[in-house]
């Protein structure tokens, strides 16, 4: 199989042998792949460059078995450069890919996603990436079918409606709660004007944030099971 | 195709880089056919430096010594202490010359896809070192890669929170190079980080 000028992303590059890169990318017409790019670590290999995260490039490979070999690699557009807690950001959506994506499983979606992801991130300019984070997780999740609805109720399918708690389970959704009790006291709730902010992206109001946060949590951890993403560790 | 101690051998050779079978079974030969007293030297260093050979215990690098040689040397600069990811960044820049400060040895750069965080890296050692308030100036010789700046970046921030200067090496365009072959990102780096004349 010949895959000639496709768009990609690197996710991850290992070391291999003395002079060559195992590298993981994200394209939109076979998903993630892995590609040996020989040669490339050697002293002044025009490649190399190219071959870091973050940096929207064209690639060609070729080879039969599951692992191909990078044939050319050219730079799709300017260079974005992300900096600071965007890099952070940037490395967490790539562990959260190479986590949850499994190889050649094609997805245009997911890569419109990062694409889109990634120039928000190296626009972000000292702000937070949190909002940015939050939106690719629920789509990413959308995408793989574990997409969970902010609007609606898990059983009935009714409007989640604002002043009602509600408890979240990762496998159905939002399940109204009649607890009478106040939700500080009880911090496995939400409040339903909270989701629906979330649902609309809104994040102005700080304590959305903090709910989106937890929510993403419990969404992800059945897929990530016991091992937790070590990038978090950045952020601390 | 060779006696058994032979065959160990050569199979215990290609644990080195670059080393294959064919090329690991022409050395095995050399040795054993024409150069047996080299073959001695070799085991006996081998077997002295995987005893002797450890880790310094202020920056990290390779060393017989409980304190490497750079690290003891009075006539360097103690304030000025430079983070690279290995000990063979260590030798590039003694080679090049130039710095008079010490070497702070990450042993690596933080990759949480390999599962290399802070705490792999030597953090805590690092930030008690700067806490000794010995040091004045951090320059971060990590690799110009994603990986590398995330970490240049890491301890920066843990560095500016102890009151500790903070510098970055610079990266552009090769000396030597011509501008046309030099890759887009350098390009923009380098203009980016232009420098007043």
């Amino acid at each position: 199989m010949r895959i000639e000028f496709q768009p990609a992303y690197v996710l991850h590059t290992r070391p291999y042998r003395d002079t060559s890169l195992l590298v993981d990318l994200l394209t939109p017409d076979y998903g993630r792949i892995g590609a040996v790019a020989k040669g490339v670590r050697r002293g002044k290999s025009q490649r190399r460059p190219l071959l870091n995260p973050f940096i929207a490039v064209l690639v060609s490979l070729a080879g039969k078995s599951n692992l191909k070999t990078l044939t050319a690699v050219e730079a799709d557009g300017p260079s974005l450069r992300l900096a600071g807690l965007a890099l952070y950001s940037g490395f967490y959506v790539n562990e959260l890919l190479v986590r949850l994506l499994g190889e050649q499983d094609p997805n245009p979606d997911i890569f419109d996603d990062y694409r889109w992801t990634m120039q928000a991130l190296s626009a972000l300019d000292g702000g937070t990436p949190e909002p940015l984070l939050r939106q690719f997780e629920w789509r990413l999740l959308d995408h793989l079918g574990y997409g969970i609805s902010f609007t609606q109720e898990a059983d009935t399918g009714d409007a989640i409606s604002p002043e009602c708690l509600y408890r979240f389970d990762p496998e159905a959704g939002f399940i109204p709660t009649y607890s009478s009790r106040n939700p500080i006291e009880t911090p496995k709730l939400f409040i339903g004007a909270d989701l629906l902010a979330c649902a609309e992206a809104d994040f102005t109001q700080p304590q959305v944030l903090a709910v989106a946060k937890r929510l993403s949590r419990q969404m992800l951890h059945p897929l990530l099971g016991s091992k937790p993403l070590k990038s978090r560790d950045l952020f601390k | 195709m060779f006696s058994p101690l032979i065959d160990d051998l050569i199979s215990a050779l290609r644990c080195l880089p670059g080393v294959g079978p064919k090329s690991a079974q022409r050395m095995v030969l050399h040795l054993l056919e024409h150069n047996r007293e080299g073959a001695a030297r070799l085991a006996r260093s081998l077997d002295k430096a995987i005893e002797g050979v450890g880790r310094c215990q202020r920056c990290r690098t390779l060393t017989e010594q409980t304190v490497c040689g750079i690290c003891e040397n009075p006539r360097r600069d103690g304030s000025v202490l430079c983070v690279v990811e290995t000990p063979a960044d260590v030798v590039a820049i003694e080679q090049a010359g130039g710095y008079q400060g010490k070497y702070f040895v990450l042993l690596g750069r933080l990759s949480p896809i390999d599962g290399i965080g802070p705490e792999e890296i030597g953090m805590d050692h690092l930030v008690n070192q700067l806490k000794t308030g010995e040091v004045n100036e951090v320059i971060l010789a990590t690799n110009p890669t994603m990986e590398g700046e995330t970490t240049a970046f890491y301890i920066s921030e843990r560095a500016k929170e102890l009151g500790v200067a903070v510098s970055r090496i610079a990266h552009g365009v090769p000396l030597g190079g011509e501008l046309e072959f030099v890759d887009g990102g350098t390009l923009a780096h380098a203009f980016s980080s232009r420098k007043a004349l």
